[in-house]
């Protein structure tokens, strides 16, 4: 196996790697040396246009929600002891999702640009206060909150499907909850970034606590932790964070719970070791779906996000299952 | 030299007395065993010695001052806690696990300091888990593992260590490597409170026992006062035949009573 | 007495039966009644316009819910007074047309009804060029007995179909009417027909395939359409899409070279689509000299 030193060198060629093919890669190919030179070029031109104005933000995006995706999960897993946790649990990704669905329900987002996202982050940071409110005192009953939240929140997302006005509303609707960054532009990366990097900071507190909870709940609160503090830690994180993230692309799924099992054979199982692996691997993983989306020959659309990282996701999920039976006694 | 003062502790839940009014009084160089029937409450007293559960009436001092009052970073630097059945969620190996112990003592980000590894180094040594410091410790037997927990407990150097029914499930060898250890951090100068059921062992090793019964205190004091075989037969319902009570040969011996027999 | 209310029943009944005897096959209508019809519903946004185009109010039972918005843009006031309907089947039996103008996809429960209250169902078909237009005019026309009124409508889109094609400009300006998720309309829809009619090219048209197909922002940017036609919703149209093709690289992009058009006058065959190739026409007079800077 690839040693302790190694991986940040091999994270970082595989980031790099996947950055490249995010600028080089589109629907319109376009030489990479034309786009590199197109920096020299006069303005506007056509490279420039396609690189600076579609392709650059799309990678950052890919890369800050990929990160959160990846971040989160890890800091879920070491919170829950368990590597089953993901983001989602906390219903923060069924808030952001039927934000976004009622800006497009009252179209809002025909009018102002930026109202989905901005509504997907008013849901998820909705979603997380219900289940701060009703999922007090203990994890376990955290967790329940927010498989309650999450159901509440996706039915408001079929309420909406049922009384949309007409055929295309449904469809938009629809395909948004797919997930994809195709529209990614400048605008929508500066929302983001403030919450998503402050999401960031919260989790990234949780370190040390996570890494008590490895002797347990009782022997990490003899050791000081402040177990309510920990899980508003989590929380605060992934609402900022994937709650943002799922505000601007719509459903991602898998990454959140691939990332940390991937890097955990490169870094061991301390949970706080874990948590910038998971990010950077979450990042990668989440640009080259999103190359391979842009680079899958269909005919017509285009092959959604979320569809690609469940049908790359799904059949990890079976072999995760298969070894935990294996584990198990 | 740390002293704990629990003064009329109770603990109820859904109004039934859990613990019921307990007062006691120890210091550092004391090895307590907490004896008593199941359900007398002996786990729900150490959380609430241990400063993690707040008593319905009463109060815990350590020297003098609340532990209510006590910031979290800093009582855990002072005491030590292990719960009944510790186990490691993760397979870290045992040296990581060892090194939570100093979680109190850790900057919020940042490697572990040089010191403070010595000090993991020394406490492995201490338990004789040196050769296995890089084993993940999901894969330790289960003396292995008691001895991991141990070292996990000591290595802040802690002033009291309560230990809840740390001689569970371990074989004889391991459980009287275990209490001897006890006993030695309690000469050493700690307050070292236990809960056993293994009475013989109670009986040759701790200095003092306190005795729960339905919640309440029974009896506290020297091994050689408390442990006498009326006590038990008062305590456990059983007859009992207790030689050299507080002494290295000690012998606690349950007899059946004609009707068990 | 019970004799009697059943003889009048009966020929209630029976008289439109008796006149319905003659008619073909829902899809084929011809002229069925001695008389106009005299109580026409409309379930289709697009026949409803059509029906209020040609006949007077007193002789529609109701239009559509979604006809007053469009009505205000083409003919302010027309609607005032008329039914509203939700294409429902109960209202079909409450309502009791004697015709009803459907679109090809009413419901089988719909058409069901309908036969059982004895009210002709005509499925009219969508329009995908002007030859359409034309022949549906003329069918909706005959249908509800005003052929005169079908025929001037036309003859005044053709007039201006001729004034188009005498201006025809030398270099035809490349458009393409674009969208993220709606799809682009190639060739064989109407707004390719209205894009050549005004004189300029649709780069949609070279794609495979006809009607609608997708386009990328990539692929529209190295496209370089001289302009870009933006299909501005009259009504509330609910779109993500809208504000995805506003993605900011378009409005920098095509700066001074954005058209919006009507879009129910493309997905709706009127004559009054003739408008929207009349509109396109002086739009592209005013777009600026020369292809897109880059």
């Amino acid at each position: 196996m690839v040693g302790k030193r190694l991986w940040p060198v091999l994270a970082g060629v595989l980031l790099l790697a996947g950055v490249l093919l995010s600028l080089g890669i589109g629907r319109v190919w376009l030489n990479p040396l034309v786009l590199a030179d197109s920096v020299f070029q006069p303005k506007p031109n056509l490279a420039w246009l396609i690189l600076i104005e579609l392709r650059a933000p799309r990678t950052v995006l890919g890369v800050l929600v990929g990160a959160s995706l990846g971040l989160s999960g890890a800091v879920l897993q070491g919170l829950l002891r368990n590597p089953l946790a993901e983001p989602g649990l906390l219903g923060v990704s069924a808030g952001a999702a039927l934000g976004a669905v009622l800006a497009i329900y009252f179209g809002l987002s025909a009018t102002f640009l930026l109202a989905t996202p901005m509504m997907g982050i008013a849901g998820a940071i909705a979603a997380a206060l219900l289940t701060l409110s009703i999922g007090r005192g203990g994890t376990l009953t955290m967790i329940l909150a927010g498989v309650a939240v999450s159901g509440l929140m996706a039915a408001g997302v079929s309420l909406a499907l049922n009384f949309a006005p007409n055929l295309a509303a449904v469809y938009e609707i629809t395909i948004w909850l797919l997930g994809t960054l195709e529209n990614s532009d400048w605008d929508q990366v500066l929302l983001v970034a403030p919450f998503i990097l402050l999401g960031w900071i919260c989790l990234a507190f949780s370190a040390r606590d996570i890494d008590a909870l490895t002797l347990g709940e009782a022997q990490a609160e003899s050791l000081g932790v402040n177990l309510a503090r920990t899980r508003l830690l989590a929380l605060a994180g992934t609402a900022l964070s994937v709650g943002a993230a799922t505000a601007v692309t719509g459903s991602i799924g898998f990454i959140g719970l691939l990332a940390p099992h991937i890097v955990r054979p490169f870094v061991g199982h301390q949970p706080s070791r874990v948590l910038l692996p998971a990010a950077l691997f979450g990042a990668i993983l989440l640009v080259f779906v999103d190359v391979a989306t842009r680079a899958i020959p269909t005919a017509g659309q285009e092959i959604r996000l979320g569809v690609l990282t469940s049908i790359v996701g799904t059949p990890f999920f079976f072999w995760l299952v298969v070894k935990l039976r294996r584990l198990s006694p | 030299m740390s002293r704990i003062v629990a003064d009329g502790i109770s603990v109820l839940r859904e109004r039934r007395a859990i613990v019921d009014g307990v007062s006691l009084a120890m210091e550092g160089g004391q090895f307590i065993g907490l004896i008593g029937p199941n359900g007398a409450g002996k786990s729900t007293l150490m959380s609430v010695l241990a400063g993690l559960l707040a008593p319905e009436r009463g109060t815990v001092t350590i020297d003098g001052a609340a532990l209510a009052a006590f910031d979290r970073r800093r009582l855990a630097r002072l005491r030590a806690y292990l719960p009944q059945n510790p186990r490691a969620e993760w397979p870290v190996s045992v040296e990581r696990l060892v090194a939570l112990g100093l979680t109190p003592q850790l900057p919020i980000f940042g490697a572990l300091p040089e010191a403070m590894q010595a000090r993991v180094d020394a406490v492995l040594a201490m338990v004789d888990m040196a050769s296995r410091r890089d084993q993940p410790a999901t894969t330790l037997s289960g003396g292995e593992l008691a001895r991991a927990m141990l070292a996990r407990a000591l290595v802040g150097d802690p002033q009291v260590l309560l230990a809840d029914e740390p001689l569970a499930g371990l074989d004889p060898r391991h459980a009287l490597d275990g209490i001897g250890r006890l006993r030695g951090l309690a000469d050493g100068g700690k307050l070292v409170i236990a809960s056993v059921h293994e009475l013989t062992l109670a009986a040759r090793y701790a200095t003092h026992i306190a005795v729960m019964r339905q919640g309440r205190l029974i009896a506290f004091g020297p091994t050689a006062q408390v442990l006498t075989a009326a006590l038990l037969h008062e305590v456990f319902e059983v007859d009992a035949c207790v030689t050299g009570a507080g002494t290295p040969g000690a012998v606690v011996d349950f007899v059946p009573t004609p009707a068990q027999a | 007495m019970k004799r009697r209310w059943a003889l009048a029943v009966a020929a209630c009944l029976g008289l439109p039966l008796a006149a319905l005897s003659g008619a073909g096959s829902p899809k084929k209508a011809e002229p069925v009644q001695a008389g106009k019809p005299r109580h026409i519903m409309s379930i289709d946004l697009c026949n409803d316009l059509l029906l209020m185009m040609l006949v007077p109010k007193e002789r529609i039972a109701s239009v559509t819910y979604l006809a007053h918005d469009a009505v205000e843009v083409l003919m302010p006031g027309a609607d005032a007074g008329i039914a509203i309907n939700h294409g429902a089947a109960e209202e079909v039996v409450s309502q009791k047309p004697d015709l009803i103008l459907a679109s090809p996809w009413a419901t089988p429960v719909l058409r069901r009804l309908a036969s059982k209250v004895d009210a002709p169902l005509v499925e009219i078909d969508s329009a995908n060029s002007f030859a359409d237009i034309r022949r549906i005019t003329r069918q909706i026309g005959d249908l509800v007995g005003e052929p005169e009124r079908a025929g001037a409508l036309i003859a005044e889109m053709d007039r201006k179909l001729a004034y188009l094609e005498r201006r025809r400009p030398a270099r035809p300006v490349e458009v393409v009417a674009w969208s993220a998720t709606n799809g682009v309309p190639g060739r064989g829809t109407l707004t390719d027909e209205i894009i050549r009619t005004a004189g300029a090219v649709n780069l949609a048209a070279r794609l495979p395939g006809n009607n609608f197909s997708s386009f990328d922002i990539e692929e529209l940017l190295a496209a370089r359409p001289d302009a870009v036609m933006r299909g501005r919703a009259t009504y509330d149209d609910l779109s993500l899409g809208d504000a995805a093709s506003e993605h900011p690289v378009i409005r920098r992009a095509f700066k001074g070279r954005q058209i919006s058009y009507p879009a129910f006058l493309h997905t709706c065959g009127l004559p009054q689509s003739a408008d929207s190739a009349l509109q396109l026409h002086a739009a592209l007079g005013k777009l600026p000299k020369g292809r897109p800077p880059w």
